[in-house]
């Protein structure tokens, strides 16, 4: 590995030249109009966030030492484990009393939502600060998970052997039930009225508890909406639980095992992921405001416009990564199916998603946790005005850089990935043509939603 | 190669799903059945995944093709220079003209 240093520090100061370029520009995007920053148009904008990723295809496509590419990947150290206390009894309490507490503050607390522990635990806490823990750190949601602590607990209580999980039902139920849980989240006010989040964290812990009594601890495994989405960020972590420990090993680098994406639900489940947090910051963009107002006043019902336009997209994005996979067979001179090529490069696109929620999130997370700690403080008489923390300038052009970060931390990854499935090197790269066209669409998409101002939307 | 030394990576050199359509010569592997479409993609995947078992012959032909495919990867790294150049001064020449 010594050996390597020298090109590696290149590719390191290569890659952050281009990052930093971009961001520069994104800065320039975003701010127009500031004083002293350079206005640089929209279009121009997207195009320098699609040839960072393009152009850090070209440089990722030169390393093709294929003893370098696998030491990366392999590198690994074993770390001590975690006291089984820990996570056997502390971490699911942990989890019991969380939920416990965002059931009894949800109904019952202040309606005021910056207020309201409920309401500021489960979107600022949980699914902003919790989730950035799973990708940066490692999935701890195995342990603390309060459902799966309640179907362990009686299964030991009373021993009876759970009926099988169907092998033919795969990810499937995890698919329909992220869409689900999403669209809700996305059409109901269920961060502004604690009422209806209570009743909506109630409602999916009885689904997935009663699932779990049913299928036993397999559900979570498989079908879990919730636990699948932590597992697949886990992928992206530096740490992982394995048998003699806990494993470190650089972020993304979980994502070339194979064991990542197993079947087509797989695939699904990790382009659904990618496309639920694409979905979420797409209808607060002003042109989704413009698009949704136009159809409702010709007569659709809001409901339905939100509906269709979900269920549109989704089917897009399924189509058109099953589309790069169909490509990739041609362009990668090669007898898989497209199916089996889908499998195996559907992993490096949770870098993305993770990429995609820190920068959506980030802000979020840091300016709102001022009234999460003053609340968890004093849940039961948190102050009359909550404050919010104010956030520097620079934040905005670090949330462009995520995104970049996670496009680019996926093009290494596929790129590792390729060089395992593919015998001749030339073969890798050439195989990973049709993928890379997608994401560099695919960041000029997401860079523009991250870019465009932020709006309520419309008719929610 | 990076295979079993991580319970992991469960990688392994079995075929997994490949098709070969109807009318297409395939160059199967001699010891694991994958089809491939060029006879030194298997001169490759013979020599990469399965040395501990190829005869003398194939490590030789492993030798020549993995050689000759170094030439060619050169000749592929100066392309990627290329586009490399071309994207660098195309954004650059866009942002002169543009602000």
């Amino acid at each position: 590995m010594e050996r390597h240093r020298p090109r590696r520090l290149v590719l390191a100061a290569f890659g952050t030249l281009v990052l930093a370029s971009g961001t520069a520009l994104a800065h320039g995007g975003s701010l127009r109009g500031e004083a002293g920053t350079i206005a640089v148009p929209a279009w121009l904008f997207l195009l320098t966030g699609g040839a960072a990723v393009g152009a850090s295809f070209l440089l990722a496509a030169t390393v093709t030492d294929r003893r370098y590419i696998a030491s990366i990947d392999d590198w690994h150290r074993t770390l001590r484990r975690f006291p089984v206390a820990v996570s056997r009894y502390l971490a699911p309490l942990l989890g019991l009393v969380g939920v416990g507490a965002v059931l009894w503050f949800g109904f019952t607390g202040p309606l005021a939502p910056l207020r309201n522990l409920a309401v500021l635990v489960v979107w600022v806490g949980w699914w902003a600060g919790f989730t950035m823990t799973t990708y940066l750190v490692g999935n701890t949601w195995r342990a603390l998970n309060p459902f799966r602590a309640l179907v362990r607990w009686v299964y030991t209580l009373r021993p009876a052997s759970p009926r099988e999980y169907p092998q033919r039902l795969g990810s499937w139920p995890a698919v329909v039930g992220l869409l689900a849980l999403v669209f809700t989240e996305v059409v109901l006010p269920l961060a502004d009225d604690p009422r209806l989040l209570a009743t909506a964290v109630t409602g999916y812990g009885l689904a997935t508890t009663v699932a779990g009594l049913v299928f036993g601890e397999s559900w979570f495994e498989r079908g879990d909406p919730v636990s699948r989405t932590f597992a697949a960020f886990g992928a992206v972590a530096p740490l992982v639980r394995s048998d003699d420990g806990v494993r470190l090993r650089l972020p993304g680098m979980g994502l070339t095992d194979s064991s990542v994406v197993r079947d087509r639900s797989d695939v699904v489940f990790v382009v659904t992921l990618l496309w639920v947090t694409t979905y979420d910051g797409l209808v607060t963009t002003p042109l989704w405001g413009d698009v949704a107002t136009t159809v409702v006043e010709a007569g659709v019902p809001p409901l339905a416009t939100y509906l269709v336009a979900y269920l549109l997209g989704f089917g897009v994005f399924v189509g058109v990564y099953e589309l790069a996979a169909r490509l990739a067979r041609d362009t990668g001179e090669t007898f898989f199916t497209p199916a089996a090529l889908g499998r195996r490069f559907a992993a490096p696109l949770l870098a993305i998603a993770a990429g995609y929620h820190l920068a959506h999130y980030l802000s979020y997370f840091v300016v709102l946790s001022l009234p999460l700690s003053q609340v968890l403080a004093n849940p039961s008489a948190p102050p009359l005005n909550p404050q919010r923390y104010g956030l520097p300038g620079f934040v905005s052009g670090l949330e462009l850089a995520f995104v970049l970060l996670g496009h680019l931390l996926a093009i290494w990854v596929a790129h590792s990935t390729a060089y395992d499935v593919f015998p001749s090197r030339l073969q890798a790269v050439r195989s990973q043509y049709p993928f890379i066209g997608v994401m560099v669409v695919y960041t000029m998409v997401s860079l523009w939603i991250v870019a465009a101002p932020s709006l309520t939307p419309p008719y929610l | 190669m990076t295979a079993n030394t991580d319970p992991q990576h469960d990688r392994t050199d079995a075929p997994p799903e490949t098709d070969v359509p109807a009318g297409a010569t395939a160059h199967g592997c001699p010891y694991c059945d994958r089809p491939f479409r060029r006879e030194d993609q298997r001169t490759l995947h013979v020599g990469l995944s399965h040395y501990d078992r190829m005869t003398e012959a194939e490590e030789a032909a492993f030798r020549e093709v993995y050689s000759a495919e170094e030439e060619e990867l050169g000749l592929y790294r100066l392309k990627l220079v290329g586009a490399l150049v071309v994207v660098y001064f195309g954004m650059l020449l866009l942002y002169a003209v543009v602000t």
